[in-house]
C-alpha cells in the first residue's frame, strides 16, 4: 500500500482562501518528506467545499512547488469542461510531472455546479460519454492531420495536433469514479483505474467483480491489469489523535463544518432543521468516510484495505476547516505509528478473489429506503 | 391483524390530531399501510390533504427519533398523496406539495441519501417556478 495526500480542503470564506492555499502547499511538502508519493486532487466549485476549485491549474502549481509527487485527479468533473481543452491541459500536466500523472474523471454530482455552468445535471452521464469519445480521438487521432467529432454536446474539428504531446503515450493513464455494473465493466475493459469512495471491503469486492469481468472480457494484458490496479484507490478522512485525546470533543467544530459543507456541495440544500442535521452528523460518524482515533484504532480501520491489496490509500487530513497545526500533528502520528504497520501487510494470496466470490451479486451502490 | 375499522380509525385520528398522539405507538410503515387501506376503500371520505399534512408532521417528529428512516417513509407517502391531489387540482395544492418535497429532501439528506434528496429538492424548485404537475 502506498499513501497519497488527498486534497479537498474547505475554506471559511474569501478572506481565508490565500491562507488555506498556502497551508495546503506546506502540507504537501510535509507529506512528501514523510514518504507520501502522490497527491490526488478534486474538483468542486461555488460552495466553499474546495478552496482551489480548478484541478488543472492546481496540478500545474503542485508540479512546480512540490516536484516529484505523482498527481492524480480524483476526479475532474468533465461535463463542466471542454474535452479538447482538457486533453491539452492533461498533456501539459503530464509534461510538467514527467509522466507522473493520472487523469481521473467523473460525471460530477453537485446541483450548484451544473447550475453554475448552465448545464442540465440529468445529462451528466451522457455528456461524459461524448466527452470521452472526443478525448479518445484527441489522444489517438485517426491520422496526423487532426480529427472531427460531431455530436450532441460537442462539435469539433481540430486541424493539427494537440500540443504538447503527453509523455505517457498515447495518453496519460486514466481513472474513473463510478458505481454501476455497466460502467465498472467499461472501466475494466479500458484498463482504467478505479477510484473508490467510503465503501467497506465487501462493497468494494462487489464492485471489483464487475471491474474484473470487464478486464477479462477485453482480455487485458497482465501489464495493463497491473497498471490499472496500481492506481486503483480508496479515500478516507483521517485523524490520528494523541493517546488519551478526546478527539470527538476536540473536533466538534470540524465535524460540524464538514457535515454542513458537504450537505451544500452534494445536494444544493443550504441547511437542515436541527434534528436532521444532528442525524446527518451521526450518520457521517457511523459511515466509512472518517477514520479517527488513536494510531492503533486508525490502523485497525485501515488494515482490511491493506489486506485486500488496495494499492493507493488517499489520505484526507485537511477537512472541516481543521487548523494547520492540528493537521500536521495528525499527519506526523500517522507517519510514525500507522504507515509503517500498513506497509508491512502483505495481502493474503487469493483473498481478493475469495471475497469477490463471497459477495457475488451484491449491490454495487447504496439502496434507497 | 388489524382490520379495516382500525385503518379508518387511525386515518381519521391522523387527519384530526395535530399532535399525532394517536399514532405514537405505531411504526411509520404501519401508519402508511392504514392510510393506504382507508383511502383505497370506496366509501372513504377523509380529506386527503389533511392526511398528507399529518404525514409531513409525522416525518418531522420521527426525524428526531432513533428510527429516522420512518421520517422518510412518512414524508414520501405525503409527497405521493400531494402529487395525486395536485395532478387533479394544481393551484390549491402546489405550495403544500412543494413544501412536502422539500421536507423529503431534508429527511433524505440527513441520511446521506444525496441523489434522491437532489431529485426531491429540484422537483420542489420546479413547482415553485410554476412548472406543470405530472401525476
Amino acid at each position: 500500500m502506498r499513501f497519497s495526500y488527498y486534497l479537498n480542503p474547505q475554506t471559511p470564506g474569501p478572506d481565508d482562501d490565500e491562507r488555506v492555499i498556502d497551508e495546503v502547499f506546506g502540507q504537501l511538502e510535509l507529506a512528501k518528506s514523510m514518504g507520501f508519493t502522490d497527491t490526488w486532487i478534486t474538483d468542486h466549485q461555488f460552495t466553499g467545499y474546495n478552496v482551489f476549485s480548478d484541478p488543472t491549474t492546481m496540478a500545474a502549481a503542485i508540479s512546480q512547488r512540490v516536484p516529484g509527487l505523482r498527481i492524480g485527479f480524483a476526479v475532474a468533473v468533465v461535463p463542466l469542461m471542454h474535452p479538447v481543452r482538457f486533453v491539452t491541459q492533461c498533456n501539459l500536466i503530464d509534461q510538467l510531472t514527467k509522466g507522473n500523472f493520472v487523469a481521473g474523471i467523473g460525471p460530477g454530482n453537485s446541483p450548484d455546479e451544473f447550475d453554475g455552468y448552465g448545464l442540465d445535471r440529468e445529462l451528466r452521464h451522457e455528456i461524459m460519454q461524448e466527452f470521452v469519445q472526443v478525448c479518445d480521438l484527441a489522444w489517438e487521432p485517426p491520422d496526423e492531420g487532426g480529427f472531427e467529432f460531431h455530436g450532441k454536446h460537442f462539435d469539433v474539428e481540430v486541424r493539427g495536433r494537440i500540443i504538447p504531446a503527453p509523455i505517457q503515450r498515447p495518453r496519460p493513464h486514466m481513472a474513473v469514479a463510478t458505481g454501476t455494473p455497466e460502467r465498472l465493466e467499461a472501466a475494466g475493459r479500458r484498463g482504467w483505474s478505479l477510484l473508490l469512495g467510503p465503501q467497506e471491503v465487501e462493497f468494494i469486492a462487489a464492485r471489483l467483480q464487475y471491474y474484473r469481468k470487464g478486464m477479462d472480457d477485453a482480455a487485458l494484458s497482465p501489464e495493463a491489469r497491473a497498471r490499472a490496479w496500481e492506481h486503483t484507490s480508496i479515500v478516507r478522512q483521517l485523524y490520528v489523535a494523541e493517546e488519551g485525546e478526546n478527539w470527538l470533543e476536540e473536533l466538534d467544530d470540524v465535524l460540524d463544518t464538514y457535515t454542513r459543507k458537504s450537505l451544500r456541495a452534494n445536494t444544493g440544500i443550504d441547511d437542515l432543521p436541527k434534528a436532521d442535521m444532528e442525524k446527518r452528523r451521526a450518520e457521517y460518524l457511523k459511515r466509512g468516510w472518517l477514520h479517527a482515533g488513536t494510531a492503533d484504532e486508525v490502523f485497525e480501520r485501515l488494515r482490511p484495505f491493506a489486506e485486500l491489496g488496495i494499492s493507493n490509500l488517499m489520505c484526507w487530513f485537511n477537512f472541516g476547516h481543521m487548523q494547520d497545526e492540528r493537521i500536521r500533528a495528525s499527519m506526523a502520528r500517522f507517519h510514525e505509528r500507522v504507515m509503517p504497520r500498513l506497509r508491512e501487510i502483505s495481502p493474503p494470496e487469493d483473498y481478493l478473489s475469495s471475497l469477490i466470490e463471497q459477495n457475488e451479486g451484491m449491490a454495487t451502490e447504496a439502496s434507497i429506503p | 391483524m388489524p382490520g379495516e375499522a382500525d385503518s379508518r380509525r387511525i386515518a381519521t385520528e391522523l387527519a384530526q390530531d395535530r399532535n399525532l398522539d394517536a399514532v405514537d405507538g405505531l411504526g411509520a410503515e404501519e401508519v402508511v399501510e392504514h392510510v393506504r387501506r382507508e383511502l383505497a376503500s370506496a366509501d372513504s371520505a377523509l380529506p386527503r390533504a389533511e392526511i398528507a399534512a399529518a404525514l409531513v408532521r409525522l416525518g418531522d417528529r420521527r426525524a428526531g427519533s432513533e428510527h429516522p428512516h420512518e421520517a422518510v417513509t412518512a414524508t414520501k407517502e405525503a409527497v405521493d398523496l400531494y402529487r395525486a391531489l395536485a395532478a387533479e387540482e394544481p393551484d390549491p395544492h402546489r405550495e403544500a406539495f412543494a413544501a412536502a418535497l422539500e421536507s423529503l429532501a431534508v429527511r433524505l439528506a440527513a441520511l446521506w441519501l444525496h441523489e434522491p434528496a437532489i431529485q426531491a429538492n429540484r422537483e420542489a424548485r420546479r413547482l415553485r417556478r410554476g412548472a406543470a404537475i405530472e401525476g
